[in-house]
Parts: structure tokens; C-alpha cells; sequence
């Protein structure tokens, strides 16, 4: 019987006790996602928000504290469900001894292949990853690059049915990117089931069916990329001229309005490992001068409903405020990742308990 | 079930591309080609033995003193051989007196034995003028008809040994038969060694054991812990063991196959060593010693067990240096109490191990391997001491030969062994003589011939030395004063009552040729029957105060009842005494039943030849005789024809070291090295190992005059049976165990027992190669030098259970842990 999910977690929880003295560390804090089989899966979340954790435990590396997962039909740590997985950790470290072709053929017995079949499969392996010309290379020799491809190598030898690839390009220069990508795309058309954390959110965006955010422990998002970065997308952005006091008191009053600059000026700042080339759109945020005259100012509105935007045009035609322009603003996924977070922080320094709005939404398969 | 081992199989396999790959194999085995390379040329020859070795001098005291009282007599052969010494060495042994010091002796010594060594080499040493009344041997003989002048230079210095020999046989071991010299490269090592040609295998043997144990089992394994202490930490390097751990494997399955490739790793090695080693003493000494490459897995056995630990640290700090660091302070742990026992054990407790049971008529004696004797108060249900002897060392061997109850005199009779010490200041074995009246205490008022290496005394009281120059007899005349006679103090022998000044004669034995080894018993007789106490008393009376406590020779440590006391329980069986004395001696392959003849000489009664050359303890009583052999064979012999009865190995190749007859000529108890006994039922020839708890810890074995069984366990204990066939226990002459006795039992021992022991495999090592449970660790050769028991399957079973246990907490840690 083939279980119709690749990847299922309960309320999983993980809490490490480090140190001198014991000290808990709670690294999942209650986690529920599914992962259906035959699609390209990402898990987003910033540093220390226990992706690598969760993976950990899908393989069995790391045992959970509570909660339960599943990989493939079998409980996690089970040998039957690692036989199907293909994995490549973070910063992984092939030993330098080896070349190409004898990792690979070190890495596929371990999973369990004869040595012929291994022998017969690996140089194709080798040229489907780029490393075409490199299997009798010691792996010492290896640029980071190269051994993260020959660590996807590695991954798929053994035919797997679901890949976990913790950052497989991390290291690998925008060509490889894309043939990664390319491979990413070949294991999803031949009905494989890939577990992408990647850093890259450019990447998860352009691969990804669906994604998930972690953070702190807790998922704050499952869903398709397009709803993650439509459900931010719900933002309006005004471009107005008006007196700058009235639009002050407008703001204040209004829970749903903000000054543009202030959402991309955080956006900025985050430090949330985010690649340095990942481009912020808002140059035109200020332009307001310190005089009551009419000034340009950038605004943006997160509306629950309509309603919202109606009586927030109505307020600034009453203050004589005129519209430039209005649109509504479709965010990347870095953005909206950000926004995310910030929102999240917010909340946890408030009322922890506060329902985010972004988790109304439930997360597929979910009763 | 292939399919299931594949990625163990392909970890093991990773550790010898891992090996090959950072070049620490190669390394590894160039270092051992090396050793090979430097071992390969050591080989030897045979040779003549010629050289006079420091081991030689029986008496080296007395060689020069012999020689300065003779200088003057310039016909005599040892006033010949004063003549051809340089002038310098004549005034320093001029200058020699009774109290010279060591280094002085030393020297003159040393200057001496330099000298001799270089006349051998000349052509004009042998005078046939000088030598008239001196006896060659027949190989001198024989060399001497075909004329010095045409002699080779190697059988001239040969046959001015033999004349040295000739002249000094008092002084000095005759030259050995044969002879090996060690070559290295074609250069000489050293002096010619004196090894019959089948004592080389057995020298080899030893000496390859010891080489290999030192070489692979300490240098090589301390090495090895420092090679493979990476092997379990670098696996577990994140981003390795994170890749590892995500195939379908299991943990421990990983961890026990990265052991086991280290392991296969050492192995490796070690079979090119010991492979090595073994195809150079097969080629090069002609020994080849299959037990030699049963070491192999030994020693990969001893490092695994060194390695479960280094990777078990390896499991909790994940740091090679931390694991070298561990690995070596529990190689220094296992040490310490290996070396501990071993001490205690070797030097303190194994001493006090009775050597001899000497069940008198009506007191119960034992004397141990310290040379201490004891007898039994059975008052006070106490062991007490009656004599001691100094010793330079704690561990120095036992100093007599015997001692042997006489009769006839009621004494203890014993050739008492020089203190050791180097051999410039050793001097000739002494007679050792003790008397009930002197409270046992030993005096020794003269020389034994040298070479005596057996004591009989005849039922009538006659004391003979037997050793490879032939047998003297103790004879009551005074031989002419001499200075030698002055310096072995010859005082008055004590022969019930009377005082005598005797002397040892050589007693010529026709048609015999003496060989070594030689051995001899003379027969075990019932004791006469028991004085009755009034006799005692009064014969005591004679010559002491009877109040005992006023004796001046006494310590206080003796009872004052104890010669008036009844003993033991041990009552004589009234056997009649004979004069017709018989006693069997064994030379070389020949065993002979000898008997005083009506005019005082001894003659051969009857003579046979054993299949084997091999030292012997022997037994002989009524009409059987025991001989057990070096080598584990245990022979009955009907002493009539010398037909042999029976012929087993109750101990594999293990060593007897003492035989025990029953004075009815019905059993014999044989006791062996490594501390067993076996009972021989003499009229069918019969072997049984009685199962007795004290089987292991047997030292000694004795029959009393009743027939009872006495056997001597522990550090001094003794258990007596009725008889040897129903072993039911008549006593126990037992005291309960001192301070180190109690400290060794209760705390050293257990400690000992379940540590494991690693460093104690080079036992089994030995075992391997040479098939005996025992070490010699004393000096002299056969049977009478001291001998260690080793434990050779103990050290096995408590290494396997610590490696299991280690590799099980390791299993388990790395199954628990997060990655």
C-alpha cells in the first residue's frame, strides 16, 4: 500500500538539553505539515527556526521529544523508510579520501545497491549533476561546488523516493543553479517527492509547488507559493499628496494603514540570512518634507475587507487628500516571508496566543 | 543475508581505502619492512663451545684462592696455570684475601677468566707433564691422540678447554657439548652460547615469544591506539555522520563495522609483521613455530581491546586526542594492577609457597621458596618458624636441594646454593645439615663437589651428591687441611652425637658415561619406627640442658612443648631398615638402578635407555620407579627390568616438578609447575587428577610414614588425607592468612580478576608458541629453576567480557545520541 503522503508530522516537538548545566532548548515546538508524494516541497524559516531539526527527525538522525512523523508510510528512523530517501545534508563533508566514483559507489552500498548496479548507474548520475569529467578526482579536490553536486549525486543514486535536500545549492555558481533546478524538475516529472530548505527564497519561488514557514519552532505558513504572496499581496499602495498632519491623524486612526517607508525600511534591516542580491522595491518611499504644505507620501493599507479600502479612500478625499495612484501590491516571497516574520515578532512580544491571520488557512489534509 | 551485510562490509572496506588513501598504511608497513629488513640478517651457527663463560665459575672465590695456595707448586696443574698468568693478575690475586671487597674480587675476577680465555688460543697451553694425573674426558682423549701440533685452531682452543676443564672441574661447569654462535651479518655476537641443538628451538621459542610479546604486543599496540584513535571520532564528524546515519542502517551496526575496519586495519599489519618474523625464524633459525602466527589474532585481539575503549571515547568526546588520552590512561590502569599482582604475587607471596612436605615420625615439617622452615605446633594449631635463610633478593629461587630426612641420623640433609649475587662473588654450594636437637637449624660445615645437582641419602644414613661430574660420597675421614678446607669451615657433622669432620670422595661408577641432565632419587623406605619421647629426652639431654627454654640457638618464636609434644598423628609403620641401599639415577637418555655393593663401591644393577634426553624428577619405591620428564611425560618403570609399566602426559607438555612415593611402593603423587597434581597408581601405572579443591594452587606433595597423603596449597597451607585413594581428610595443618595474604586475597586478586587484562596476553602468546603454562623466572635450567605460573585462558575470558560490555555501551550511546 502506497501512502498518498510523502511526508507527514503531528505536533512534533524537540526540545535539546545542552550545555554544562542541561539547559533546554526548544527547537519544535508543536510542528503539523504533510507533504503530498510528487511534489518539490520548500521549507523556509530564518536561522534557528529548527528546519534542519525537523529533517533530522524525518531521517531519524535526531529522535523527537513528542509528536509523531511519518516518511513514506513508515514511522520515522524506520530502515524501510530511509531505503526510499535521498539525502543532502547542510554543509555536508564527503570524506577526502574518496573520488567521485568511489563515494558514490561508498554512499550506494550503504543505501544497499550491489556494487554492479552502482557501477553501471554512476556515471550517468555523474553527468546529469555536471561532474561528468571529475569521477576520478579525489573529492580533497573538490571545489564546494562540486561536492554539493556530487552530494546530490549521492542523494539520487539509489533511485529514492523522496529527496531531503538541506541547501543543495549552497555554494554552487548561478549555471549550476540552474541545471539544479533543471535536475529539481526532472525528479518532480518522474513522480519524486523533493524536501527543499533552502535559504534562496528566489529558488523556492521559482521551483517550489508548495512552501512551508518556520519559525521558532512553529510552522506560521503551509501553502502554495502564489497564496503566500497573494495573502501579503492584499496590500494596497497608495501614492498621495496631502497635508501631512491630516494623513499623520489618518494613519494613526486607521489600524489597517501604514507609511510605506516604514514597511520596506524594517524590510531592510531584517537580518534574516536572506541573500544580499535580494532586491527591495520601495525607492520611492520618502519623499515627505517637515512642512504642513501638501507632500507626497507613500502609504500602505492591509485591508480585511473591501470595506476597509472604501472607507480609507473616503477619509482621504474628506481630508482633501488627493490619490496619485492606488495599487495593489503583489509582494516576491521574500517580502512576503518578511512581512511574515515581522508580523510573527509582533505578536510574540505582545500576546503570544494571538490568532495570525495567516494561519487561518489550514495546512492541507488537516482535520 | 549479503545484501543485509553490504554496507558493513563496504565500511570495512572504506577503512582500508581511508588507510591507502592518507598513506598511513604504507607508513605503517614500511616501518615493519624495515624492522624485517634489520632482523633478517641475525642468524647463528653452530660452534665448539670453548669460551669460559662468567656463568661457569661454580666458585669463584675459591678458583683463585685455589689458585694462590698453589702458586707454589709449580708441577701441580694449578701451579702451571698460575705460572702462564700475566704478573700484574698473579700480584692482584696474591693480594686477595677472605674479606677482600667486591670490587676488588671483581676485578681480578674479570682479569682471570679474560686471561684464560686467550691461553685456550695457545698451541703450547696443554703440557702432557702438567696433565699426567689429571683425567681428560674422552673427547679430549681422542683429540689428544691425533696430536696437538695437528689440531685446527677451533679444536685446540676446544681441547684446552677440555684440559682447563680437567684441572679445574671443582671450580668450573665442564664446557658444554655443544655449542651455538649468534651471528649478525656474518658478525659474531657476543660469546659461542652452550645449547644442545634441541635446547635452540626451545631458546628460540622463548626468545621469539618474548621479542614478538615486547615488539607487536607493547610498542606495536601503543602505536596502533596512536594510529587508530581517529578512526571513530572522524565518522562521527558532523556533515559525515549525518549522511551516514540517513541510509538504512543500523547504528551500532556503523560503529561495530568502523571498529571492526580498524581492527582489519591492525591486522593487516600484524600479519605482515609476525608473517615476517615467523618466515625469518623459520628460514634463518630453522624454527618454524606455527603457534607463532596464532599470535596474530592474539595481538589483534589485545589491541581491540585497547581500541573499544579508545572508541568509546571516541562515541562521548568525538576528539582522537581525547580518545589517544583515554586509551593510554586505562593501558596504565590495566598496568598498574597487572603489575601489582604481579609483584605481589611473583615476589612476596609465591615464595612462601611450601616446596617441601617433610613428614618426620613424629613432627610435621615444611620448608618453602624462601628457604624458610616451618614446623606445625599442634598445640597452638600454628605454623612456626624454625629456620630462615637470608636472601639478597625477595624473590631469589629456593636455595637447597632437598632437604631429605635422614633416618638414620634423624636430620635434614640439603645442598644449600650459593646467596646468587654476580658471579665473581659466588661461591660452591655448601652441605646443609640439621639436627632436632639443634631446633633444626642448618649448618653448612663444607663444600659440595661442584656439579652436584642431586642429594640422596641411603636408608643407612649415607649422604651422596650426584651431578654430571659423577657422584661423591660424604665420608667421615678429614681430608688434608687445606686453605679451601679452612674456608668452608669445615666443622664437625654432627652423626648422632658424634662430632666428625668428613669430606666429599668422588665414587668412580663403571661403565657409565655421564651426560647431562642428570637426576637421582634414592628409594623411598618406611620410616624407622618411632623414638619412644624418653629416648628423645634423654639423647637431648646429652649435649643440651633439658629445660628448653634455656636454649641459646632458640628464637622465642618456638613452643616449649614442641619436641616433647606428640605430633601430627603421623606414626611410623615399623618398615624394616636394610642396608641393601638402591637408588636410580638418570644421565642423559640412561636411567640406572645403582646399588651399594658388599665393599662400598656402587655398581650398575640394572641399565636401560629412554626415547628421551629430557630432565627428570624421579620416584622409587619397592618395585617401581616414576620418572617425569620435561615435557610433560610421566613414566612408570618396573624396577626390576626397567621394562616400562606406563606411559602418559596427565598435564599436555606441562613440567613435573617433584615425585612423591608412598613408602609401600603402592602410589606416587606427581606435582606440577603450574601448581596440579596427579596420582599414579604405581603397580598398574595409572594416572588420575583427584579432583581437589586445592588443584592450581599445589606447591607440594609428601607421603607420611602411615601412607597418608599430605599435599601443600596456598602460601603455606597443608591438607593431609588418609590415603591417596579415598582422600578422605585426616587434618588440616592450616593458619589463618597475615596482613598481605589478606590484602592479596581480598582485594588484589578479585581487582585483578575481573580488570581486564590485555597486557597478560602475551602469556597466552607464550602458551602458543612453547605449550607450557609456565615461565622460567630463576635462575639455572630444568626442572629445579623457579618457574612462573601464568594464567593463560583467565586473561582471555575477562578481556572478551570487557570488550563486550565496552563495545555494548558504545552501541548503545551512539544509538540514543543525536546527531
Amino acid at each position: 500500500m502506497t501512502d498518498p503522503l510523502a511526508v507527514t508530522v503531528r505536533d512534533l516537538a524537540k526540545v535539546y538539553r545542552g550545555g554544562l548545566f542541561r539547559r533546554r532548548v526548544q527547537a519544535l515546538n508543536g510542528v503539523s505539515l504533510d507533504v503530498p508524494r510528487g511534489e518539490i516541497f520548500g521549507l523556509l524559516g530564518p536561522n534557528g527556526a529548527g528546519k534542519t531539526t525537523l529533517i533530522k527527525i524525518l531521517l531519524g538522525i535526531v529522535r523527537r521529544s513528542s509528536g509523531s512523523a511519518s516518511v513514506l508510510g513508515h514511522g520515522v528512523g524506520d530502515r524501510r523508510g530511509r531505503r526510499a530517501i535521498g539525502y543532502l545534508p547542510e554543509s555536508h563533508r564527503i570524506p577526502h579520501h574518496l573520488t567521485g566514483n568511489t563515494a558514490l559507489e561508498y554512499y550506494g552500498q550503504l543505501s544497499g545497491m550491489p556494487l554492479a548496479e552502482i557501477r553501471a548507474k554512476r556515471d550517468g548520475l555523474l553527468d546529469t549533476v555536471g561532474l561528468g569529467k571529475w569521477g576520478q578526482t579525489p573529492v580533497r579536490n573538490y571545489s564546494k561546488g562540486m561536492q554539493q553536486r556530487l552530494g546530490l549525486a549521492q542523494a539520487m543514486l539509489h533511485d529514492p523516493e523522496l529527496l531531503i535536500l538541506d541547501e543543495p545549492t549552497d555554494g554552487v555558481d548561478p549555471v549550476g543553479r540552474a541545471e539544479i533546478r533543471d535536475v529539481l524538475f526532472q525528479l518532480k516529472d518522474r513522480g519524486k517527492t523533493v524536501f527543499l530548505n533552502s535559504h534562496l527564497l528566489q529558488e523556492i519561488e521559482l521551483v517550489c509547488d508548495r512552501v512551508a514557514i518556520l519559525h521558532a519552532g512553529l510552522v506560521r505558513h503551509v501553502g502554495p507559493v502564489r497564496e503566500l504572496t497573494e495573502a501579503t499581496s492584499n496590500c494596497i499602495l497608495y501614492e498621495v499628496r496631502g497635508p501631512l498632519s491630516d494623513i499623520e491623524l489618518l494613519v494613526e486612526s486607521d489600524a489597517t494603514l501604514d507609511f510605506g517607508e516604514e514597511l520596506n525600511g524594517n524590510g531592510n534591516d531584517e537580518p534574516v540570512g536572506l541573500d544580499a542580491d535580494a532586491e527591495t522595491d520601495s525607492e520611492e518611499s520618502t519623499d515627505k518634507e517637515p512642512s504642513s504644505g501638501p507632500v507626497a507620501v507613500t502609504m500602505i493599507q492591509q485591508p480585511h475587507s473591501q470595506d476597509d479600502v472604501d472607507a480609507a479612500v473616503d477619509s482621504l478625499r474628506e481630508l482633501g487628500v488627493s490619490i496619485e495612484s492606488m495599487s495593489r501590491e503583489r509582494l516576491t516571497l521574500e517580502q512576503a516571508f518578511l512581512q511574515l516574520l515581522k508580523t510573527h515578532e509582533a505578536e510574540e512580544s505582545e500576546e503570544p496566543e494571538a490568532i495570525n491571520p495567516y494561519e487561518a488557512r489550514p495546512a492541507e489534509g488537516e482535520e | 543475508m549479503r545484501n543485509a551485510l553490504r554496507p558493513y562490509l563496504a565500511v570495512i572496506v572504506d577503512s582500508f581505502r581511508e588507510a591507502f588513501a592518507t598513506r598511513v598504511l604504507w607508513v605503517v608497513l614500511l616501518l615493519v619492512g624495515l624492522l624485517l629488513a634489520a632482523l633478517a640478517p641475525f642468524t647463528f651457527r653452530d660452534a665448539v663451545a670453548v669460551t669460559v663463560r662468567y656463568e661457569d665459575f661454580r666458585d669463584a672465590r675459591g678458583v683463585l684462592l685455589h689458585l694462590q695456595e698453589q702458586s707454589e707448586k709449580p708441577e701441580s696443574a694449578a701451579g702451571y696455570l698460575w705460572s702462564r698468568l700475566s704478573e700484574p693478575l698473579q700480584n692482584k690475586i696474591a693480594g686477595l684475601s677472605v674479606d677482600s671487597d667486591r670490587r676488588e674480587r671483581m676485578e681480578a675476577f674479570g682479569q682471570f677468566r679474560g686471561e684464560l680465555n686467550s691461553l685456550l688460543r695457545e698451541r703450547d697451553f696443554y703440557r702432557d707433564e702438567v696433565w699426567k694425573g689429571s683425567r681428560l674426558n674422552r673427547e679430549g682423549r681422542d683429540l689428544l691422540k691425533q696430536g696437538v701440533a695437528n689440531l685446527t685452531d677451533s679444536d685446540l682452543a676446544r681441547f684446552n678447554r677440555l684440559s682447563l676443564d680437567a684441572v679445574l672441574s671443582e671450580f668450573l661447569e665442564p664446557a658444554a657439548t655443544n655449542a651455538v654462535q649468534f651471528e649478525y651479518a656474518g658478525y659474531e655476537l657476543g660469546d659461542e652460547l652452550p645449547f644442545r641443538p634441541e635446547q635452540i628451538r626451545e631458546v628460540g621459542e622463548l626468545v621469539l615469544a618474548f621479542v614478538v610479546s615486547w615488539l607487536v604486543g607493547f610498542a606495536g599496540v601503543l602505536a596502533a591506539i596512536v594510529v587508530t584513535a581517529s578512526i571513530v571520532p572522524r565518522m562521527l564528524e558532523s556533515g559525515s555522520i549525518d549522511l551516514l546515519l540517513s541510509k538504512p542502517v543500523a547504528r551500532w551496526g556503523l560503529f561495530l563495522s568502523r571498529f571492526a575496519g580498524g581492527c582489519a586495519f591492525i591486522l593487516l599489519v600484524t600479519g605482515v609483521l609476525i608473517c615476517g618474523l615467523w618466515l625469518i625464524a623459520g628460514t634463518r633459525l630453522g624454527i618454524w613455530n606455527a603457534g607463532l602466527l596464532w599470535t596474530i589474532p592474539v595481538f589483534v585481539f589485545v589491541f581491540a581491546v585497547y581500541f573499544s575503549v579508545s572508541a568509546l571515547a571516541g562515541v562521548l568526546w568525538r576528539n582522537p586526542i581525547v580518545s589517544i588520552i583515554v586509551s593510554l590512561v586505562f593501558w596504565v590502569a590495566c598496568f598498574v594492577v597487572g603489575l601489582t599482582k604481579g609483584i605481589v604475587d611473583d615476589a612476596f607471596l609465591s615464595a612462601r609457597r611450601p616446596a617441601v612436605i617433610l613428614p618426620l615420625n613424629d613432627s610435621l615439617l615444611t620448608v618453602n621458596r624462601q628457604g624458610n622452615g616451618f614446623e606445625w605446633d599442634p598445640d597452638g594449631k600454628a605454623w612456626q618458624t624454625v629456620f630462615e635463610t637470608r636472601r639478597r633478593r625477595p624473590e631469589q629461587e629456593y636455595p637447597f636441594v632437598g632437604p631429605v630426612y635422614d633416618a638414620a641420623n634423624d636430620r635434614l640433609v640439603a645442598i644449600r646454593a650459593s646467596n646468587g649475587g654476580p658471579p665473581w662473588m659466588r661461591e660452591a654450594p655448601k652441605l646443609a645439615l640439621a639436627t632436632r636437637d639443634d631446633d633444626w637449624k642448618f649448618s653448612t660445615p663444607l663444600s659440595v663437589p661442584g656439579g652436584s645437582q642431586s642429594l640422596l641419602v641411603l636408608s643407612d644414613g649415607t649422604v651422596l651428591t650426584f651431578g654430571s661430574d659423577g657422584l661423591s660420597q660424604l665420608s667421615r675421614q678429614a681430608g688434608p687441611k687445606g686453605l679451601l678446607d679452612m674456608l668452608s669451615l669445615a666443622v664437625p657433622i654432627m652423626s648422632n652425637g658424634d662430632p666428625e669432620v668428613g669430606r666429599f670422595e668422588r665414587v668412580p661408577i663403571n661403565d657409565l658415561q655421564l651426560r647431562a641432565p642428570v637426576a637421582a632419587t634414592a628409594e623411598t623406605r618406611a620410616l624407622p619406627p618411632v623414638r619412644r619421647p624418653d629416648q628423645a629426652q634423654l639423647r637431648s639431654g646429652t649435649t643440651e640442658p633439658a629445660d628448653n627454654s634455656e636454649r641459646t640457638t632458640s628464637d622465642s618464636e618456638l613452643p616449649e612443648q614442641r619436641r616433647s609434644a606428640p605430633r601430627s598423628g603421623l606414626q611410623g609403620d615399623g618398615g624394616s631398615t636394610t642396608t641393601n641401599s638402591r637408588f636410580v639415577i638418570v644421565t642423559g637418555p640412561i636411567i640406572a638402578i645403582l646399588r651399594r655393593t658388599a665393599d662400598g663401591q656402587f655398581s650398575i644393577q640394572h641399565q636401560a635407555t629412554r626415547d628421551s634426553e629430557a630432565d627428570a624428577v624421579l620416584g622409587f619405591a619397592g618395585d617401581r620407579i616414576v620418572v617425569a620428564e620435561e615435557g610433560g611425560v610421566v613414566r612408570v618403570l618396573n624396577a626390576t627390568d626397567l621394562s616400562e609399566v606406563a606411559n602418559t602426559s596427565p598435564f599436555g607438555t606441562n613440567d613435573p616438578k617433584a615425585v612423591a612415593v608412598s613408602p609401600d611402593g603402592r602410589q606416587a603423587a606427581v606435582v606440577f609447575h603450574h601448581r596440579r597434581l596427579c596420582l599414579v597408581d604405581l603397580p598398574t601405572g595409572e594416572v588420575t587428577k583427584p579432583p581437589l579443591a586445592s588443584q592450581g594452587d599445589i606447591s607440594a606433595a609428601a607421603y607420611g610414614p602411615d601412607g597418608s597423603l599430605l599435599v601443600a596449597y596456598g602460601f603455606g597451607q597443608v591438607i593431609e588425607y588418609a590415603d591417596g585413594r579415598s582422600l578422605e581428610i585426616k587434618a588440616r595443618y592450616e593458619t589463618p592468612p597475615d596482613l598481605l595474604e589478606s590484602v592479596y586475597q581480598w582485594g588484589i586478586e578479585p581487582l585483578h580478576r575481573v580488570f581486564p587484562k590485555p597486557g597478560e596476553m602475551d602469556n597466552l602468546v607464550a602458551w602458543l608458541m612453547t605449550r607450557e603454562q609456565t615461565i622460567q623466572t630463576g635462575e639455572g635450567e630444568g626442572l629445579s629453576a623457579r618457574r612462573t605460573v601464568i594464567d593463560i585462558w583467565p586473561p582471555l575470558w575477562s578481556n572478551l567480557a570487557f570488550l563486550a560490555c565496552v563495545l555494548t555501551l558504545s552501541c548503545v550511546l551512539i544509538s540514543r545520541r543525536d546527531f
